[in-house]
């Protein structure tokens, strides 16, 4: 008798367990027949057109300010797109943005797609073989306006023509300037007081070095002549890297540039390298670079910065806000700091490596019931952060459309940015003859304001005036655009096969060969051994693999 | 009984002190360190000139983490899920342990159990099955799905079911012969003989369900759901660099990373720290000997 | 069929007692653990994990090509094997000691401060051990150099790198791992005590007779259970504390695990990897369990 009701316990559990696996594989049915309801019961407030629904997914930022009373459930940005393009916006979930990456991997493995999401290019070919996100083409012909087409289009199609997979166009890039360069900061009073010259080649960049380790004009316990953090190679470095170094010597972190005979080769095991390795190992042994450095990450690295060891450290154009921590101190600005475009070793121009400018898809769920209101929320991004009417200002600060730093751009669900700006030609102009009238864009005014708080005395807005001021960073950029003295990377979208499998192997080893090197603890010999291991352990494969692409494009 | 000690045992009760003083202050060190740091300004933490002492002194830090509405209510959050959490789990713990206890003769299957139980410590399915599942039991953005998986923790089962066998049989017995059932006895010779095995996996269970962050940011689909640990990691901004277009770069100014860290250690671990000295009172010694004797 | 009713007489209760615990590990870890197939397919998340195609061995394949792949295993059991060791024996003598302290008051202070640690992050700690083992400037090479020794880089050093998080790990874990042998000296009985110093033993005697075998079955427990962790050298440290000249010696299987991620968008190589860790700690607890089982005739568990 007993044992027959543990038969049923068991049962019971188990019968449990089934339907737990079993309901795993069928698409929660509560939620798509929940939101299949929703739009009939909506009262269309917009231009007489019945309200559609889409759902996405949301990161949530720490500095995104939500106005009283309203939420990620219920804010006017969500209020205008329903309003204006007749749109409710709706999130599957909202994640902290730390973890919005990891939990695209996780709705993407679960098969749980919003409507629309942001997703990268290995996701992008992914979702398309399993067949689970739609082919645009037509909807992007039928739905975009002629604005739209030709705000994803000013770069002559190239960022679009990483999002099309088979001839379709699988996901709208999230695009933005890739003309993003790194520049030279030297302390300029420092140069001042030692009588040093500006850094116009590689040889006065040395010079300068050596002088600030040999005066060590801070005062500190030891002086240094450049910055550099644990991985200066690394993409992700954006400030204390070494690419920019690199770029001096004419040698490249990992891109695939032409061979001259119409094929891809990569960067990294060009002879050039070997010659800017030799470089830094001199530097090294010559104690201008921290002996440490191999264990600092960005910001125990700019420690030395901040505390007067160094004064020369490359990084992007926004390199100023972090100096801006040791720069700045009490209102009065303690540490003076110029911008120079990077040295070259010879008479040939420094060609900085750039990407290509989007890294990000908002592709739409082969279940989604209205892709057409994806399309209409990309229209009204487009006018409403490049041209805002008074009434549109909504969609940057919230309903009282005045600027209080909450950030509410962020809210907006999707979000493309301009491929070309031309901050370098406006702001500096702008801001050297005080003048408003000819700034264009929302971020060009944001900018003037914040230097012009600098001017007027407002030190908290130094390094504003360091970016976007005359002889700022921006400033140089349209000499590079100009003469092209840039280089992007000929490869884009999802990995090759052999770079998922073996690309970590060849980066980890390019790693420790390129720092041991560095740090004199090998020869500079040891990058020869190291191009013929390259190769061995898949190299020579990716490079077959990533011509055939090449072919294939042509 | 009291004898004088010998010279020896007096050296040697100095010298253990001597020692204890020591590795104390090893581990008390760092701690203030950051104490410091999280009471510095940004300037000066980020320059690396903070050491036992805050350098320009402010709460900035803490300001911004306190400045938050969300954290009182984040907080609620951690409390309910440590509450009902290690309540629902010491429960189950107690209650599992008692057979697995038992030899194999009074329980013939504990073995079989036993390894079942230990089983799930060495294999797991991973990130995305477990996610299906939490999800497909309608437990996303519920309580439950932050208490419910961790709700048997088989470490703690084991090192309570050792305390048991530890018991003298001779308590159990006389239970037994009284005409207790196992339930009975369980609950009145096993659980107040166990106090001191029952504070340590009490206060297992509560630092876990205090200090995972992990499953909140996984299994909430609304910031509003987040506890403590989860919320604070939403604090402290780490920025993808690849990413960084030029409306960012005001946030990379307010980035003062190091501070703010450092209070949110504080802020953290402060409510879980003042937990243990608190259970200490249930390390008793003799507690079971005392028992027998009566 | 007779023996087996009476058996169920008189142990359902002890069966009613498990049922919960089972439901829920069934629940929340068997039925997950149909994903362990992934380690064997292409997943394709539409087609779910009993529709995905099967690529046979072809992730650990992967596993075993990788050319670096005998050094990263050497570095995980080098570094687990010395935290397992130094994390059973540091806390255990620390327990022993405070056990000795007389005044209550000062064992629990002792007892609550080396127990702080625990709660500080690896990114954190990662900071102040940079500066601490700084060759130029840390603390700890300025006290060699007083006995006139080199300064020595040791978060760059290979030589030096394992025996650093060997270290540092027990630091910040001993006093945590305190409790549960404080716990254990609690069940020890007095009078044990009390017997030996009858027999004139002194208090080393007593520590070596009494209290540790008092000790023993929770030393064995941790032991065994710790066992399983022998290809679990701790990602959260290395991973914050390595650099490219040292992962000769750092590199251990979660890190690699790590970084393939990054490269891979599927999650079949990270499962594949963890089924293997799975099934060599199953084997190494099991042997442990029945060495113990032999030996000292001891389950434990």
């Amino acid at each position: 008798m007993k044992s027959k009701k543990a038969l049923a316990i068991v049962s019971l559990t188990l019968a449990l367990a089934m339907t737990g696996c079993s309901s795993k594989t069928s698409p929660e049915p509560n939620h798509s027949s929940g939101s299949a309801k929703e739009p009939i019961e909506a009262t269309g407030t917009g231009n007489g057109n019945d309200i559609i629904e889409v759902s996405t997914v949301s990161p949530s930022d720490p500095y995104l300010k939500f106005d009283e009373g309203e939420s990620f459930d219920k804010n006017s940005v969500y209020d205008a797109y329903e309003k204006d393009v007749g749109v409710k916006i709706t999130n599957k979930w909202v994640t902290d943005i730390s973890q919005f990456k990891e939990r695209v991997k996780i709705a993407i493995a679960s098969n749980d797609l919003p409507d629309f999401l942001p997703v990268n290019a290995t996701q992008l070919k992914e979702l398309t073989e399993a067949d689970m996100i739609m082919d645009l083409t037509e909807i992007y012909d039928q739905h975009a306006t002629e604005e739209t087409k030709k705000f994803l289009t000013m770069d002559g199609g190239m960022q679009m023509k990483t999002a099309m997979i088979d001839g379709k166009m699988m996901g709208i890039p999230s695009s933005y300037n890739p003309f993003n360069y790194q520049f030279l900061f030297v302390r300029t009073d420092w140069l001042k007081e030692l009588g040093l010259p500006e850094p116009k080649t590689m040889d006065d960049f040395l010079k300068i070095a050596e002088a600030f380790k040999a005066k060590n004009p801070g005062g500190t316990k030891e002086a240094f002549g450049i910055a550099v953090s644990k991985s200066p190679f690394s993409i992700e470095t954006g400030v204390t890297g070494l690419r920019a170094f690199l770029n001096g010597y004419h040698a490249y972190e990992n891109i695939w540039m032409e061979d001259g005979n119409g094929g891809l080769m990569n960067s990294d095991i060009q002879p050039e390298m070997k010659q800017a390795l030799a470089a830094l190992q001199d530097m090294f042994k010559k104690g201008l670079i921290d002996p440490e450095f191999s264990v600092k990450d960005t910001e125990k690295a700019a420690e030395l910065i901040y505390d007067g060891s160094i004064g020369m450290v490359f990084g992007a154009s926004w390199t100023p806000a972090q100096l801006a921590k040791g720069a700045v101190k009490d209102g009065k600005v303690v540490q003076e700091w110029g911008v120079f475009p990077i040295p070259s070793i010879d008479n040939k121009p420094t060609l900085n490596q750039i990407g290509l400018g989007v890294d990000e898809y908002y592709v739409i769920s082969k279940q989604a019931k209205h892709p057409e209101g994806v399309i209409r929320l990309l229209n009204q991004w487009i006018v409403a952060d490049n041209h805002p009417t008074e009434e549109q200002k909504v969609y940057g600060y919230g309903k009282d459309r005045v600027e209080k730093g909450n950030n509410y751009w962020l809210l907006n669900p999707l979000r493309v940015g301009k491929q070309f700006d031309n901050n370098g030609e406006i702001l500096p102009k702008a801001i050297e003859n005080k003048d408003e009238s000819i700034l264009e864009t929302a971020d060009q005014k944001t900018r003037y304001a914040r230097a012009m708080q600098y001017v007027k005395g407002d030190t908290n807005m130094w390094w504003e005036y360091l970016i976007s001021g005359p002889h700022g960073a921006f400033s140089y950029v349209p000499e590079i655009q100009k003469n092209k003295q840039y280089l992007q990377n000929k490869f884009y979208g999802a990995p090759t096969p052999t770079m998922a499998d073996r690309q970590e192997i060849l980066t980890k080893k390019r790693d420790e060969i390129f720092i041991k090197i560095m740090m004199n603890q090998v020869s500079v010999d040891e990058f020869d051994k190291f191009v013929a291991e390259w190769k061995k352990l898949g190299g020579d494969e990716i490079t077959k693999e990533v011509n055939e692409w090449y072919k294939s494009l042509k | 009984m009291v004898m004088k000690p010998s010279f020896g045992r007096r050296a040697f009760l100095v010298s253990n002190l001597l020692f204890l003083v020591f590795i104390s202050l090893l581990c008390l060190m760092p701690i203030i360190h950051i104490l410091a740091i999280s009471f510095s300004s940004g300037s000066a933490a980020a320059a690396g000139k903070v050491a036992l002492w805050p350098v320009e002194f402010t709460t900035a830090a803490y300001d911004n983490v306190f400045g938050k509405p969300e954290y009182l209510r984040a907080f609620g959050v951690s409390i309910e899920r440590v509450v009902a959490g290690t309540a629902l789990s010491m429960l189950l713990t107690i209650v599992t342990a008692y057979p697995l206890s038992k030899d194999r003769n009074a329980f013939r299957l504990r073995t079989v159990y036993a390894w079942i139980f230990v089983f799930t410590i060495l294999f797991n399915g991973g990130l995305i099955p477990t996610y299906l599942t939490i999800k497909s039991l309608g437990l996303i953005d519920s309580l439950g799905a932050l208490v419910l998986p961790t709700a048997i923790n088989v470490f703690n089962v084991i090192l309570l079911l050792n305390f048991y066998r530890n018991l003298p049989k001779e308590l159990e017995d006389a239970s037994r012969i009284d005409g207790a059932g196992h339930f009975a006895t369980l609950w009145k010779i096993y659980v107040p003989l166990s106090l001191p095995a029952l504070a340590t996996t009490g206060l297992f269970t509560m630092v876990g369900h205090w200090n995972s962050w992990f499953d909140g940011m996984l299994y909430m689909n609304h910031p509003e759901n987040y506890p403590l640990q989860t919320f604070l990691q939403t604090v402290i901004i780490k920025m993808d660099f690849r990413f960084i277009k030029s409306e960012n770069v005001e946030l990379m100014l307010q980035l003062s990373d190091r501070t703010s860290r450092a209070a949110q250690i504080f802020v953290a671990a402060f409510p879980i720290l003042i937990v243990y000295p608190f259970l200490q009172r249930f390390f008793i010694k003799g507690i079971v000997m005392g028992s027998v004797k009566e | 069929m007779n023996s087996l009713t009476r058996m169920w007489k008189k142990e359902w209760p002890l069966h009613l007692m498990l049922l919960p615990g089972l439901a829920l590990i069934i629940i929340f870890s068997y039925i997950p653990m149909t994903g362990i197939m992934m380690a064997f397919q292409k997943y394709v998340p539409n087609k779910g994990l009993f529709g995905s195609p099967f690529i046979g061995w072809r992730n650990f394949q992967l596993l075993m090509d990788y050319p670096d792949i005998g050094r990263i295993f050497f570095n995980t059991v080098y570094i687990a094997v010395m935290k397992i060791v130094a994390g059973l024996f540091v806390p255990i003598t620390i327990a022993i000691l405070l056990n000795e302290l007389r005044r209550e008051w000062m064992k629990r202070t002792f007892q609550t401060l080396v127990y702080l640690p625990h709660f500080l992050s690896w990114v954190l700690l990662s900071g102040i051990l940079v500066d601490i083992l700084s060759p130029s400037s840390g603390i700890l090479n300025q006290l060699l150099g007083w006995f006139g020794m080199k300064p020595i880089f040791f978060l760059g050093d290979n030589n030096w790198f394992p025996y650093v998080m060997v270290v540092s790990d027990v630091w910040k874990e001993f006093g945590f791992g305190t409790i549960v042998y404080l716990a254990a000296l609690t069940g020890i009985n007095p009078t044990l005590y009390e017997a030996a110093e009858m027999d004139g033993a002194g208090r080393w005697k007593q520590t070596l007779h009494v209290t540790l075998p008092g000790m023993m079955p929770i030393i064995v427990l941790m032991l065994t259970l710790n066992i399983g962790n022998v290809l679990n050298a701790g990602f959260d440290q290395i991973f914050n504390l390595y650099s490219a000249p040292v992962y000769e010696s750092a590199d251990i299987i979660d890190t690699f695990v790590y970084r393939m991620g990054i490269q891979q968008a599927q999650f079949g190589f990270a499962t594949a990897v963890g089924l293997l860790k799975s099934v060599v700690s199953f084997i190494f607890i099991s042997v442990s369990y029945v060495l113990a089982y032999r030996l000292a005739n001891y389950r434990i568990f």
